[in-house]
């Protein structure tokens, strides 16, 4: 039988791969970051100050905010070199790719700290109702930021919320 | 199974369920992303670039063989680890599945070298693809990782009767390919130091060094 302590110890694994996942995103995010900088030097685009506050941000939100100012800023921009934009785009999209694994990692933590919460306040208890399950699918729907991500936990749980309100910090560019 | 806690388990059914679902739908993401900007980096690179792009992304998303030499290479190494802890005096030398694994890698970073040493022009342009692609697929073979491993926690719940708990963990670490999951798992889970072995990043480690000059 599985003990209490090393699913605990299961999940410590998890969020720390995830982790990992999420400095990956980082790093990568900088290299693809100091490409475009060189790539579009001659371009009335400016990306040096997002490009430094993109290498100083200290956490994930901070990581995001420094994400979208340069993505703001490359929208805004005019690229010269025709040769250029299909390759941007190709950028772009790597940065959004990026930043959603990022989010998920986030989000697959929340969860499945929830999970454990929720597992401890059962106990030794012999039923799960149906409200107890609905009212946790509902609390791990509430966490994604996708209708995709949605409709995952409603094909479990039957019954579960699809219309809860987007995060604030997620916009259609940014998944 | 036990009847005791059936509430826990049914969360746990549930729960496991929607997550191992999450993590595929990552690494579908990913495995996708990849493609895509492979396919859109071909407006900008010559042919032969591409067929570099094309081999690097093999290596790392559909090359079988390589897949399945890392895994020999992987069970090589638990079966001398086995060995040892048994006090069995091993041969000195490299096995012949190292050997082959050190060809195939070597030839793909003469390739790469050769494509990305060109200017620094081109070297801008294909690090973010390079970069994008490794990193695509090293999120994937982590997501699996750990998807595989939770899988084995669901399998073993969802087994009646006394199933030991040792023999899942000890399952979980014989699935466990990266680095970075082996060293999780056994500081973690095992509470123990993790095994020596040869990383398994140095392809990543020798892009990285690559694109470190010129690029940033």
């Amino acid at each position: 039988m599985i003990k209490n302590e090393t699913m605990d110890d299961m999940v410590e694994f998890t969020s720390v791969v995830m982790d990992h996942c999420r400095c990956e995103a980082q790093h990568a995010t900088e290299v693809v970051m100091g490409a475009l900088n060189y790539l579009t030097r001659d371009d009335a685009v400016d990306l040096q100050s997002a490009v430094q506050a993109l290498q100083e941000s200290s956490n994930s939100d901070e990581h995001v905010r420094s994400l979208k100012q340069t993505l703001s800023t490359l929208q805004l921009g005019v690229v010269n070199k025709t040769s250029h934009q299909q390759l941007i785009a190709a950028i772009l999209q790597q940065l959004q790719f990026q930043d959603y694994v990022s989010q998920q990692m986030n989000v697959l933590v929340k969860m499945l700290e929830h999970w454990l919460q929720t597992r401890r306040e059962l106990g030794e208890a012999v039923e799960l109702s149906g409200d107890q399950l609905l009212a946790f699918g509902n609390a791990l729907a509430a966490m994604t930021v996708s209708e995709d991500e949605k409709a995952i936990v409603q094909r479990h749980i039957a019954g579960v919320e699809l219309a809860v309100a987007e995060p604030e910090e997620v916009d259609d560019f940014l998944f | 199974m036990s009847k005791d806690r059936s509430a826990v388990n049914a969360l746990d059914q549930a729960f496991l369920s929607i997550f191992d679902d999450m993590l595929s739908n990552i690494v579908r993401v990913s495995e996708d992303a990849a493609n895509e900007i492979l396919d859109m980096s071909s407006s900008i690179s010559s042919e032969s670039t591409q067929s570099t792009l094309h081999s690097f992304q093999a290596l790392y998303q559909s090359d079988h063989q390589m897949n399945q030499i890392k895994y020999q290479y992987n069970c090589e190494i638990d079966d001398l680890i086995e060995q040892v802890n048994q006090g069995v005096e091993l041969p000195i030398g490299e096995t012949s599945t190292y050997q082959m694994a050190g060809e195939h890698l070597a030839q793909i970073q003469k390739n790469l070298e050769a494509t990305i040493q060109i200017d620094k022009e081109l070297r801008a342009e294909l690090a973010p693809i390079i970069v994008g692609m490794q990193f695509a697929e090293t999120t994937s073979q982590h997501l699996t990782g750990v998807s595989t491993a939770w899988q084995c926690i669901v399998d073993q719940l969802n087994t009646q009767g006394n199933t030991d708990g040792e023999s899942v963990l000890q399952n979980i670490k014989n699935s466990l390919r990266t680095r970075v999951e082996i060293d999780a798992f056994y500081n973690k889970v095992l509470k123990t130091s993790p095994p020596e072995t040869d990383s398994d990043s140095n392809l990543t480690d020798w892009i990285d060094a690559l694109f470190e000059e010129g690029v940033a």
